[in-house]
């Protein structure tokens, strides 16, 4: 039977570890519960206002509050290695839960991406989109654990 | 589509994990056949017919909303 290329199941277990540490850090880090430090660190490209600043462009030294950043790079691991990995028995059956599930997750993004257009705007927009980019990932991730486990 | 796995599983009295096992599928397939919610491929049809000894005709049935 033809099923998905996918990941060897133990790497499941090693995305959840990541995962789900990383996605609570994240959601704690846009509280005020955590106060992160902020590091200076040369960076690929540092985009800023004003545009004309010498402090922009190509390799520049930038402040970076450097957990959000690492909690993202973690979340999109952990949810990767999650989502991509085998189950113990994968077949005909779990790769359609897949499908179902993915296709759930950007239908679900999609409807609150819409309803967000409609009624935020000003830089809460940006953030809000920033973190939409996280949501297909972590609803595939949970929809998809959630049908698995279901009855 | 309807289908008599759970009836010939009772007869062969297998339970769902075992029946899994020995087509090589998951638990949860089975178990989603079984319920109405999921129609295997033809390779897994056959499969099935093939364990119980019988034609895929026998097991798998059209309803008539198919």
């Amino acid at each position: 039977m033809n099923t998905l290329k996918l990941l060897p199941n133990h790497f499941k277990k090693i995305g959840w570890i990541i995962f789900i540490p990383s996605l609570i850090l994240g959601i704690l880090s846009l509280t005020d519960i955590l106060t992160l430090p902020e590091v200076s660190l040369p960076v690929f490209y540092n985009s800023g206002f004003p545009l004309s600043s010498e402090e922009n462009g190509l390799f520049e030294n930038t402040e970076i509050t450097i957990f959000p950043n690492l909690f993202g790079i973690l979340i999109i691991i952990g949810g990767i290695l999650v989502g991509c990995s085998k189950e113990k028995i994968e077949d005909e059956y779990i790769s359609s839960l897949r499908l179902k599930s993915v296709f759930w997750s950007l239908i679900a993004t999609y409807s609150i991406i819409l309803v967000l257009f409609l009624t935020i705007f000003g830089s809460l927009f940006f953030t809000a989109m920033i973190l939409i980019m996280f949501l297909p990932l972590v609803l595939y991730v949970f929809r998809f654990n959630y049908l698995l486990l279901k009855k | 589509m309807k289908n008599t796995i759970k009836i010939e599983r009772a007869v062969k009295n297998i339970t769902q994990e075992d029946l899994a096992k020995k087509i090589g599928v998951s638990r949860q397939t089975i178990n989603a056949m079984e319920a109405g919610k999921y129609v295997p491929s033809t390779v897994l049809a056959l499969k099935i017919a093939k364990y119980f000894d019988r034609k895929v005709e026998d097991i798998f049935e059209l309803e008539d909303e198919d």
